[in-house]
Order: structure tokens, then sequence, then C-alpha cells
């Protein structure tokens, strides 16, 4: 079957992933700068992704994106191996993310202002897809910021629901009900203009 | 918009839309049509566990409307991946926060990696000397007839400066050399440096392999005296 094919292929890659992310750990922990900025530029943008999803303020982004980052190349020894890596990381993001969001109380700016206007397209191409693009990131906003890190987690970077539990440090159900929540929220926010096709 | 996708009676709490806390959590583990419903998302990316995956596979051949459901799924997955975000944060930014002035007072990096671009700089330097060095006293076209075996003028010119990291181990040396199909013929110099002699149809690919390797700092080619 197509899907259990395609789970094969995502299983094989990401088992490949996780063994040259060991490697490079490895390196790091014998201080290899080239191996650290190789991690890096692996994880920044997912991790980018992430958090601005989360976040919304690309200041604060930045900010907890370099702390969590920053922890591979300062302590990589508090890996212990208990999971991949990359789910590792985004424990770190993500706990840091929710530390930095509890302290923060100001006014959110719009990490996606510079995808609404595109100046390559024409106002008949971007007409359907901005209009589309808009409803949808108005409906995520209005998510909360434990809904939008299930479905960035899930739709963007595919992980699953045990590992998004891990994560997050929840059960999986809360997993799933986080998810469902917010897909319920999205369909509906969308009904209007684009029921047909969502 | 029906939110249950297959007409599905909903329970209460779920009419808001909003997250409560854990008295909202749902198990439907006894409802194939409710549990496909909880877990398309991790279906349409393959992340599904095998035993979940058997029942959502189960209903979907039979269930029109999930089937429905789960394309309409992933076209709201693949809607929510494309949103493009700003992601104008990078590597260069963090090696800002790694220079000395900041790691001194944020981060006890040890002194190999804070000065490694000095030592890069240096280590520049005194090949750039070197090779100025080689170049200036290369022996010249007519001695080369009177040179003997054991002579130093004996040993080939050399066509490429090598300079490994002052860290490499002997052996790690001896194998770059030996993968480069290169012979040594002069080095180590006061700068730490070698001179290789490679054929020269080869030397533009030995240098470009050199050059990759993690143990070399620098590799030049040595151009013939005029």
């Amino acid at each position: 079957m197509e899907t259990v094919e395609t789970a094969g292929r995502v299983e094989v890659g990401a088992r490949a992933r996780a063994d040259d992310d060991l490697r490079l750990l490895a390196r790091i922990r014998r201080r290899d700068l080239k191996a650290f900025e190789a991690l890096y530029r692996h994880y920044q943008p997912r991790l980018t992704r992430f958090l601005m999803t989360l976040l919304r303020r690309p200041h604060l982004v930045e900010e907890v994106l370099d702390d969590t980052l920053l922890v591979l190349w300062d302590r990589p020894d508090s890996f212990a191996g208990r999971s991949k890596l990359s789910t590792w990381l985004f424990t770190i993001a993500w706990r840091k993310a929710m530390k930095a969001l509890r302290r923060q109380d100001e006014p959110i700016e719009d990490p996606f202002a510079d995808s609404r206007m595109s100046p390559d397209r024409s106002p008949e191409q971007t007409a359907g897809d901005q209009r589309m693009r808009a409803a949808l990131l108005e409906a995520l906003a209005a998510l909360s910021p434990e809904q939008r890190a299930v479905v960035d987690l899930c739709y963007f970077h595919e992980i699953g629901y045990r590992e998004i539990a891990q994560i997050m440090d929840c059960p999986v159900d809360t997993v799933k009900t986080r998810m469902f929540h917010a897909r319920r929220h999205l369909r509906r926010e969308l009904a209007g203009e684009f029921g047909d096709w969502i | 918009m029906q939110g249950g996708i297959c007409g599905a009676n909903w329970p209460a709490n779920l009419a808001t839309g909003s997250e409560k806390p854990m008295a909202d959590i749902l198990s439907f583990r006894g409802d194939p049509h409710r549990a496909t419903e909880m877990l398309l998302p991790w279906y349409a990316s393959g992340q599904l566990d095998e035993d979940d995956r058997a029942v959502v596979d189960a209903h979907l051949s039979q269930c029109d409307l999930c089937r429905a459901a789960l394309e309409r799924e992933r076209r709201l997955k693949a809607q929510v991946a494309g949103l493009p975000v700003r992601a104008d944060l990078g590597w260069e930014k963090l090696q800002r926060r790694l220079a000395p002035d900041r790691a001194a007072r944020r981060l006890p990096l040890p002194r190999t990696v804070l000065t490694w671009p000095a030592l890069t700089a240096f280590a520049a330097a005194q090949a750039a000397l070197l090779l100025g060095a080689v170049t200036l006293f290369r022996p010249q076209g007519p001695q080369a007839a009177y040179r003997t075996l054991g002579a130093p003028a004996a040993r080939g010119n050399g066509n490429l400066l090598i300079m490994f990291r002052p860290d490499t181990p002997e052996q790690e040396m001896r194998l770059v050399i030996g993968r480069a199909g290169a012979r040594l013929v002069d080095g180590p110099t006061a700068a730490g440096a070698y001179v290789l002699d490679v054929a020269p149809a080869r030397r533009e690919n030995v240098l470009a392999d050199l050059r990759t390797r993690h143990s070399v700092v620098l590799a030049q080619p040595i151009e013939a005296a005029p």
C-alpha cells in the first residue's frame, strides 16, 4: 500500500538522520565547531519555524532558538540518548518557548507579514491563495500556543503523536485532543469561503 | 460547516472548538469512526503506529465519508505546511554570539575554538610566506641536470602546499597524502606546512578534495617559476 511504503521510506530516512545526528554529536563532544555548525544548519530552519508558529515574536524566537541550540554546544553531555536528538531539541525549544511566553506580555509582531504581499505574483495569481493563507493564519492565531505547537509538529515536521507527547511532556491523548480541537477550529474558520475545499 | 466528518454526534464539549483542561481529553478507541477522525493527521503523514494504522485502514476501506475526509485532511496539511514563515536567523548571527567578547561573558568556550579564526589567519600568513620562499628558492632548470640521487635537489619541486590542523595525528596525515596520490617532497617547514607533488593533470581535483578534509587547514597550488 502506498501509505505503508511511504511510512517505510520515512522511517528509513529518519533512522539515517538520527545516526548522522549522533555522529555529529560525538564530534561536538570533542569540541568540533564544524559538527556544531552542521547540526545548527540542519535544525535551525525547523526550530525557527516551530518557534515562530508558537511564539509569533521574531526577537523572542531568535533568543529561544539560539539558547536551544547552544545547549548542544555548551552541554552536549546532557543528551542522555533516551530519545532521538531531534526530539530532545524540540523538547528544549518547547520548554524554553513556554518559559519565554510566560514572561512576555507584549504585542505580537506578525511573522507572516512578508508572505502576505508578494511582488512576484500578479493580483490574479495571488488573490485565491493569499485569501486562503490570510484566513488560515488568522485561524491559527486564534489557537492556543499548545494547539499551534501540535499543528506545526504534526503537519509541517511530520512528527508522530508519541514523540509530540514527549516533546510537550503530556499524555498522548492530550496531543490527539489538541490536534482534534485545532483542526476543528481551522475547518470552521475556513468554512465560509473555502467550504468546498476544506 | 459540519464539525464531525462522518456526521457523528459529537460530545457537547467539542462544540466550543476551544481547548479546556483535562476534562476535554477525548478517547474514542471503542468507535473506529471517531478513532479514525482523531488519527487522520498522522495517518496522512505516515506517522501512525502499526496497530492504529490497521484500525484506520480497515475503517477507510468501508467508509466513503472518511476517505473524503482524508483528502480534505491532506489539503489542510499541505496548506498549513506550506505557509511561509520568516526565518532570517542564522549561523552567522550565532557565530557572533560565539565571538570572544561575548563568549567571555556567556560562554566559557575552549581556547581552541575561540582562537580558531586567528589561528587560521596566522597559518595562512605563514603559508603565504612559505609559498614565496618556495618560489624564490626553487631550483632552476640548468641545476637539475647535475643533481644526484640523495641530494636535496633530487626531490621533485612539488606543486602543492598543504597545512594540517595542529592536532592532526601523523596517521591521518599519511592517509590524506596517500589518498591524494601525492608524494611528500618537503616539510615540515617552520610554519608546519608540507610541499607535495602530484601529477599536474590531477592537481585541481586533488586540491578540491583536500580542501574538504577536516584535518586540512590550507591547500594551495604552487606555480612553476617563470
